[in-house]
């Protein structure tokens, strides 16, 4: 019996199958390490807001034990902590989830089934048949990466900071219909779709932002993309010099009504002390930027610059400020003047402005910004960010005793990549310098990942040398990547797709192709 | 709001580029994925706690092989269980790790890692950091001896991925710690240049192989014959082609044994455990394992049927015993070699004829060693699994022979990790698929083989078969039971497929 190989081609499409499999597949965590195992962390947190939810009433959430791990998400996150408080119930396992055990370390293989279980149905099902049902064949070739990433899963199921996936897949669905009403400017359905598809993305988008406050990296350019196209008037004749008309009235009141109505519906359970749950919610005075994060403040800190000796806080505080808007300046002017805007590598660019700039910024908060960016752009680049993104995250896991999970899980998404997209040429091939700064760094970290167990201390002076060595060098990633960003805009593959031409090639060969099935078919 | 339908939307691109993309099963990957999947799974096991005692045995060696005189290797009983039992090459390789451990920073390995220590002492003393440099040598064969040669034998043709990436191999290596990745090279290497007629260079590996292992004496037979009906009688009779093979042969056979001619008696002993028992502590799922499974049911008939059982000790207490039975006779070694010997006479006779290839034949005769050998180990199901990618059977039948070996291998996964260890047999098991199976009477099997090892691995979740419970053998005996049952209808099915007229079992001709 002969064996038929088949052809590869860059695949735009995963099967069902392969899907159940990808989702399935954080499960070889199952039994690994997690923050917190010699003492306390994120785990413990987890563990003990479902404990919360379970004892006591929702008016005592956020103020219960502050300071062994007081609960500081916003309310959609707690009350995702609270169902998996109601499935441990059901599964009678209530007892390792009393407020006074602060260890229930026996508990963590049971919790990392029903998370694997859950982002199933979060994470891996609404944004495989979204993206797939997708009209655009940008946002389906990026769905191939969407289902894979290494550092979500580690974050998420490994670190064991169980909220990562939902507002991930929020923030995948919002671009989605934020992309949907944008190609149907101007045509037929134009006013249907737009509404319809606008409410869709802004209650999407409030969700996470009520599920993770660190989702507001990306709520300036969405609310400057919304507020614009509250402008837009659908006759072009009628458009008026003036900038508040009926029309801008009337979408402005519907999508406030949207944000405002969910904010509420979020806090009615806790309406007796509002002002604590926003004390909780938004700390300020946690500090510059948390251990050695790749972003600039935590590089203007270290030992020729010093800033934090140099500047008294507010000043730093008001610096974050000033820069974060720099930043995202460009990607929100190009959002507000360009019509046919290629939205999500703008709204990635404010993501990244905000990780780079702003003041408390955590190595994890890479995660806010890497779904937009992955949908942005081709496979090479989204891979290489991704990489990225790890070495930021890699001296995280390796407190939580993951690093050998965190290689092997890299090494995992190489042959990943290198099968889905025909060989790794693509994730190292250079066009741009951009793409040679970021093969560079990531040679760099793989270099330092031999270096670091052969010679482990090479300075004694220096005891964080690798940490900072790695945190730079992921630095230096991000900020060429940001700036690159800034500088040209990057024909993306959204762009690039959606040129008339093309879309009227593959329509004429779609349809032909169709049309030879139906004949075969008679 | 909007009335709730579906719109059309203003591009149709409904489909640009469809290909579906399969499955990721090992037929389709390039061995450059199959390799980084293999450092991923590697990567995994490497912090992993668990070692089986072999472990201890191989510490041992390195240990002998680095501090003592070589006279003294196989003389030295310091400690007096993890003795050296295999031929002087393997040693040879011990020494050579030994160097290469000497290379290593002292600050990263514990300093008695590589000294002569008695036998509870080196329980513990060992420290993760011994066991980490020990794994990272294993990997270190794998990568640098074993991938390379698979790419040697198979540059571009499919048995590669299937070769790089078997998963039986790789927690034989890693978890339970062995370096079969060294015997395995040099058994594919021989076989192939056999099947490639290059006689020398078979005879030279074939010579290796016998002096790292010596358990391959039972495949001498095909080289033997194949070279005499292939190469010294073809197309006449002639002394010189003899004459060279031979003094290849015995010019790479025999040298490693000269340092340890005083001591060749105690080598022997060594080497041929006939005190050891029928069968190993787990059952490895064969005839045996059927036969005392019987003997176990019998025990408990015993009082209806009015029969007098001797008192043993446990078949699965993990001890090597001789005295097993309680009812039926027991089984001499002299039993074991005989039925080996009638069952594998006619293969060899239809090679010395020329009717059927050397690989087929290897695979046939190390299934019958398999089946019917005397203190045969778990692993040796692996001799016949490396084979299977070389020919072309049906898909079927490879894909519940992989199954049934690796879930043959469950007991010396060992404790820890259970879980993610049967994930990660159903995943290589479902990688491994290979197009044309999961039809019929194999799809059967398929299941079967599903339900005994989600059996196996369920009493244990459990907790009946908790250390000290009456029912602790249980798994272990699911699994040599069951997998002795599918072994048998396999093994019946390869035969049929070898001996007919015209044998179905041919070569896989390269792409």
């Amino acid at each position: 019996m002969s064996q038929t190989r088949p052809k590869r081609k860059v695949p735009f499409e995963i099967t069902p199958k392969i899907f159940i499999f990808l989702a399935f597949v954080p499960l070889l965590l199952l039994s690994s390490t997690f923050s917190g195992h010699g003492g306390s962390g994120d785990f413990h947190a987890h563990k003990k807001w479902i404990s919360l939810t379970l004892n006591l009433p929702p008016t005592s959430w956020y103020s219960h034990e502050l300071e062994w791990w007081g609960l500081d998400y916003p309310p959609f996150s707690v009350y995702y902590h609270w169902v998996f408080g109601r499935l441990v119930a059901a599964l009678g396992q209530t007892d390792s989830f009393d407020l006074t055990d602060r260890t229930g370390v026996d508990t963590v293989p049971l919790l990392r089934l029903l998370i694997v279980a859950f982002n199933a149905l979060v994470y891996y099902l609404p944004v495989y048949y979204m993206i797939r049902s997708s009209h655009r064949p940008a946002s389906r070739g990026s769905l191939t990466l969407l289902m894979y990433m290494p550092i979500l899963m580690l974050v998420d199921v490994g670190h064991f900071q169980i909220s990562n996936y939902v507002p991930s897949a929020l923030t995948v669905i919002t671009l989605h219909y934020l992309n949907l009403e944008l190609d149907n400017r101007g045509g037929k359905h134009e006013n249907e779709i737009g509404v319809s598809s606008q409410l869709k993305a802004s209650s999407a988008f409030m969700a996470s932002v009520l599920f993770k406050q660190m989702q507001l990296y990306l709520s300036l350019p969405i609310f400057v993309h919304l507020l614009r196209w509250c402008t837009v008037e659908r006759d072009v004749k009628k458009s008026s010099k003036s900038f508040i008309t009926l029309n801008f009235l009337r979408k402005l009141a519907i999508l406030g009504v949207t944000v405002v109505g969910l904010t509420v519906v979020a806090l009615i359970p806790f309406r007796s002390d509002v002002s604590q749950v926003v004390r909780r919610v938004f700390p300020v005075g946690r500090g510059l930027y948390e251990s050695k994060v790749a972003n600039l403040w935590c590089m203007l800190d270290t030992r020729p610059f010093d800033i934090q000796r140099r500047l008294p806080p507010h000043i730093i505080k008001g610096l974050c400020g000033i820069t974060t808007l720099l930043g995202s300046a460009p990607f929100l002017a190009r959002i507000w003047r360009n019509k046919n805007v290629d939205l999500n590598a703008n709204v990635a660019g404010c993501g990244m402005a905000a990780f780079l700039f702003s003041y408390h910024a955590h190595e994890k908060s890479c995660l806010v910004f890497l779904p937009a960016f992955v949908s942005a752009f081709e496979e090479g680049m989204s891979g290489r960010m991704i990489l990225m993104c790890g070495m930021g995250c890699r001296f995280l896991l390796e407190l939580d005793g993951l690093v050998y999970e965190y290689l092997g899980m890299t090494v995992a998404f190489l042959a990943y990549f290198n099968h889905f997209y025909g060989g790794l040429g693509k994730l190292f091939k250079g066009e741009k310098w951009i793409d040679y700064l970021q093969t560079a760094v990531i040679s760099f970290s793989l270099l330092l990942e031999f270096a670091m167990p052969i010679v482990p201390n090479p300075v004694p002076q220096l005891p964080d040398l690798y940490e900072l060595a790695i945190a730079g060098n992921t630095f230096l990633g991000f900020f060429g990547t940001w700036a690159w960003m800034v500088m040209d805009m990057p024909t993306t593959k959204a762009t690039k797709a959606m040129t008339k031409k093309q879309a009227r090639g593959i329509r004429t060969s779609s349809r032909s192709r169709s049309r030879s099935r139906k004949s075969k078919k008679m | 709001m909007p009335p709730r339908r579906s719109y059309p939307v203003r591009s149709p691109i409904r489909s640009p580029v469809r290909s579906p993309i399969r499955f990721p099963v090992l037929g389709t990957v390039t061995p450059l994925t199959s390799l980084l999947l293999l450092l991923s799974f590697s990567i995994f096991f490497i912090p992993h706690p668990y070692i089986s005692t072999d472990f201890y045995v191989h510490r041992n060696w390195l240990a002998i092989t680095h501090n003592k005189k070589i006279e003294d290797w196989y003389i030295d009983e310091t400690d007096n269980v993890n003795t050296p039992d295999y031929p002087p090459m393997f040693m040879g390789f011990e020494w050579v790790l030994g160097k290469i451990f000497d290379l290593i920073p002292s600050s990263l390995v514990s300093s008695n890692c590589v000294s002569v220590l008695s036998f509870p002492d080196a329980l513990d003393q060992t420290t993760q950091s011994c066991i980490t440099i020990h794994r990272l040598s294993t990997l270190t064969v794998y990568f640098f001896l074993y991938v390379p040669t698979i790419f040697y034998i198979s540059p571009s043709s499919s048995p590669a991925p299937h070769l790089i990436l078997n998963f039986g191999l790789l927690f034989l290596d890693l978890i339970h710690f062995q370096y079969n990745t060294l015997i395995y090279t040099f058994y594919l290497l021989s076989l192939h240049s056999l099947q490639t007629k290059k006689w020398s260079a078979s005879c030279v590996a074939f010579c290796i192989l016998l002096n790292l292992k010596h358990l391959y004496v039972y495949i001498a037979p095909i080289f033997l014959l194949h070279i005499l009906s292939s190469h010294v009688f073809l197309p006449h009779p002639s002394l010189p082609k003899f004459l060279k093979i031979a003094s290849v042969t015995l010019s790479f056979l025999l040298p490693p044994w000269l340092p340890f001619l005083p001591s060749l008696p105690k080598i022997f002993t060594r080497l041929f455990p006939f005190h050891r028992g029928l069968i190993h502590s787990y059952w490895s799922p064969n005839l045996w394992s059927l036969y005392i499974f019987l003997d176990r049911i019998l025990f408990h008939l015993s009082k209806p049927l009015n029969l007098q059982p001797k008192i043993t000790k446990g078949g699965t207490s993990g001890l090597v015993t001789s005295d097993l039975f309680t009812i039926l006779p027991p089984i001499p070694a002299s039993l074991c070699m005989l039925l080996i010997l009638l069952f594998s006479t006619p293969i060899l006779i239809k090679l010395y004829k020329r009717k059927i290839k050397p690989i087929p034949c290897a695979i046939l005769l190390m299934y019958n060693v398999y089946m019917l050998g005397y203190h045969i180990h778990e692993k040796s199901i692996i001799n016949v699994l490396i084979l299977l990618p070389f020919i072309d059977i049906e898909g079927g039948l490879e894909k519940v022979f992989v199954g049934n070996g690796w879930a043959s291998l469950a007991p010396i996964w060992g404790g820890g990790n259970r879980g993610v260890k049967v994930l990660t047999f159903f995943m290589g098991w479902r990688f491994y698929g290979r197009e044309g199976g999961g039809r019929g009477k194999y799809y059967f099997i398929e299941g079967f083989i599903v339900f005994y090892v989600l059996a196996a691995e369920g009493i244990e979740v459990v907790g009946w078969a908790g250390e000290g419970t009456r029912l602790e053998f249980l798994p272990t005996m699911i699994y040599s039971v069951c997998g002795a049952v599918v072994n048998f209808c396999l093994w019946g099915d390869l035969w049929r497929a070898c001996m007919k007229e015209q044998t179905s079992v041919t070569i896989k001709k390269d792409d």
